[in-house]
């Protein structure tokens, strides 16, 4: 427990203290602030498609030995829908599920974007996908669908 | 920063849209995420990614958050799981990992997540109480940190402060600094505080 009688123990931990906040970067702290204002987007959706499965996060520790062009393989799925979506490096291939024309964003939280015209059967493919921190919004018909944010 | 509201507070009045109770959470916790990730060896774009990523995803869940003292505790367990995936997917990036797998596991073995919690509560403790300091015990203090620690010539010359005068200073400045409001609310409400936030 605290023991903060020892004047070296207290002078320690204040150093410590004070070199946790000055570690903070302001790039961080203006990421931080500004993410809040896709709480106002996300209440103009009518629904959020929540992560199914992604081959990148496992429950082992163990990192895997894989190659650099083996893709990362994401779900996603709401109630009427489910996007399954293969990353290689900036390029990705999709496909909506069920089959239906749609129009498909990939939007960076960065504020950059790439969309792409969906035809009936699904499948879609998308270059130059931004990366970092990005979600996939899908336009379909009047409604509104936005993944959760996920970083690649 | 405001140390008065409680996270509870600050959270609910986020969710009613409010953003300077959002920037409070963040300048509240995110000492906590950044040393977080650094613990985990990343830095520069990794750890700016990371960081995103968890407040994006606390934007996402704010209203799905039913206890809102669980938001410490959520912060750090979102933190840790992104920096981990990051691990994971360098590792098809890089041909040698610089973090070899064990060490990875060594890492989780050694952290507690409940003792980074405290850690952290202690942390922000000592700098509120830091800040209720008048400006010159404040300083002293600050300069005491430095590393190297300067010479007592050296501060004497900077802060004005005869030399004889900077030992009995610097011990009234901690004695000052065990009595502040900060340090005293948190010695009077010890672990519990910290345990609801799980």
């Amino acid at each position: 427990m605290t023991s903060w009688t020892d004047d070296e123990a207290l002078t320690r931990e204040l150093r410590e203290a004070v070199a946790a906040e000055r570690a903070v970067t302001e790039r961080s702290r203006e990421a931080a602030y500004a993410a809040f204002s896709w709480r106002t987007v996300d209440e103009e959706l009518d629904e959020l498609l929540s992560l199914a499965h992604d081959s990148s996060v496992g429950d082992e520790v163990v990192v895997r030995s894989v190659t650099d062009t083996e893709p990362r393989l994401l779900s996603f799925e709401g109630g009427e829908l489910a996007l399954e979506l293969e990353v290689v490096g900036d390029d990705l291939v999709g496909l909506v599920v069920p089959g239906r024309a749609c129009r498909v964003t990939v939007r960076s939280a960065g504020g950059r974007s790439v969309s792409v015209d969906v035809a009936d059967s699904g499948f879609f493919s998308v270059s130059g996908v931004p990366t970092g921190n990005v979600r996939f919004e899908v336009a379909v018909g009047s409604s509104q669908l936005a993944t959760g944010w996920v970083l690649i | 920063m405001d140390q008065t509201c409680s996270v509870a507070e600050l959270v609910r009045a986020a969710r009613n849209g409010d953003q300077r109770s959002w920037n409070d959470l963040v300048d509240r916790f995110l000492p906590l995420v950044t040393r977080l990730t650094a613990r985990f060896r990343l830095y520069g774009a990794d750890a700016e990614d990371v960081n995103q990523t968890v407040w994006l995803r606390l934007v996402e869940h704010l209203d799905a958050i039913r206890e809102p003292n669980a938001v410490p505790g959520w912060i750090a367990t979102t933190t840790r799981h992104e920096c981990l995936a990051v691990i994971r997917r360098r590792g098809k990036a890089t041909p040698v990992d610089p973090l070899g797998d064990s060490s990875i596991d060594r890492l989780l073995e050694e952290e507690d997540p409940c003792e980074e919690l405290l850690r952290d509560e202690r942390h922000r403790a000592l700098r509120a109480g830091l800040a209720e300091l008048p400006e010159d015990r404040r300083a002293l203090l600050l300069v005491l940190l430095e590393d190297p620690p300067p010479s007592y010539a050296e501060i004497s010359r900077r802060l004005g402060m005869p030399v004889g005068s900077i030992g009995p200073t610097r011990a009234r400045a901690l004695d000052h600094l065990r009595s502040t409001e900060a340090l005293n609310a948190l010695l009077a409400a010890p672990a519990g505080a910290a345990e609801q936030r799980r």
